[in-house]
């Protein structure tokens, strides 16, 4: 990235045990820690609006007049990132940003039937897209009390979990693989 | 009370090279500019410092430096076991 492109000098980083609203109620316990006569926070909400696939909450508060950006995660959310992050570093990271891996035609080992990196990638991206289904309907079923609970959701929730599980079960070949590359 | 350290990280090899924890986080960030130094001609090199109550909370917000990938994967299957 260039320097004109750093948007802040320090940055922290939340994960949050617990559900989606968990995450609403720590980033609005952020904002009002920072909500004063300065600048006001800046909520960027990227569950809505992911960036190449990253779901989080951002928010950029100000102080001394320096902007810190505070990323603000569910621990599903942060191990999509980590995983994302881990193979950016060895495939290209330019995909961090939208960019192209440097050998996105390259069959990623260890997969059967063989998948390219590109497709792996964007499988990956899919996952996101599910684990954020999967977050909004664990939010659903903890809105009410369990013997509340609509069954639909509930079982929107499991089925949702099950598809999600059998999506990292079919990546997992080719995680171990690149895990066994990198040492 | 919070504790800085510095991480050095080969993101090609996908290993943690170091981690020191400096008593303070001035020490630290001096030691960050000297180590880049050192690396400045190898793209693959990761220098940072990070800020927390412990090395295991670390642990938990950038396992990234700590864990691989099947690591990382089988606790998304552990998250999912238990939600």
């Amino acid at each position: 990235m260039k320097l004109k492109g750093v948007q802040d000098v320090a940055g922290v980083r939340v994960v949050v045990a617990g559900t989606r609203r968990d995450q609403d109620d720590a980033v609005a316990r952020v904002v009002a820690a920072f909500t004063g006569p300065a600048k006001p926070p800046q909520v960027k909400d990227r569950r809505s609006e992911p960036s190449s696939g990253y779901r989080a909450v951002h928010v950029v508060v100000f102080e001394g007049g320096l902007p810190v950006e505070v990323q603000i995660r569910t621990e599903l959310q942060d191990l999509w990132a980590q995983v994302f992050e881990r193979l950016a570093d060895r495939w290209g990271r330019a995909i961090r940003y939208g960019g192209e891996l440097d050998e996105p035609d390259a069959v990623a080992l260890g997969s059967d039937p063989p998948i390219t990196r590109r497709e792996l990638v964007e499988f990956l991206r899919q996952l996101g897209d599910r684990i954020d289904k999967v977050e909004q309907a664990r939010v659903e079923v903890h809105d009410v009390a369990d013997d509340q609970a609509p069954a639909t959701n509930r079982a929107g929730h499991v089925v949702g979990l099950t598809d999600f599980e059998s999506s990292i079960r079919r990546m997992l070949p080719v995680l171990m693989h690149y895990a066994t590359e990198e040492a | 009370m919070t504790r800085s350290f510095l991480l050095v990280y080969d993101r090609s090899a996908g290993r943690l090279l170091s981690l020191v924890e400096h008593p303070t986080r001035a020490g630290a960030l001096q030691a960050r500019f000297d180590t880049e130094k050192q690396h400045r001609h190898d793209t693959s090199i990761e220098v940072v410092v990070l800020t927390a109550a412990s090395e295991q909370v670390l642990h938990r917000t950038h396992a990234r430096y700590f864990k691989d990938v099947g690591q990382l994967a089988s606790d998304w299957l552990r998250h999912v076991a238990e939600a």
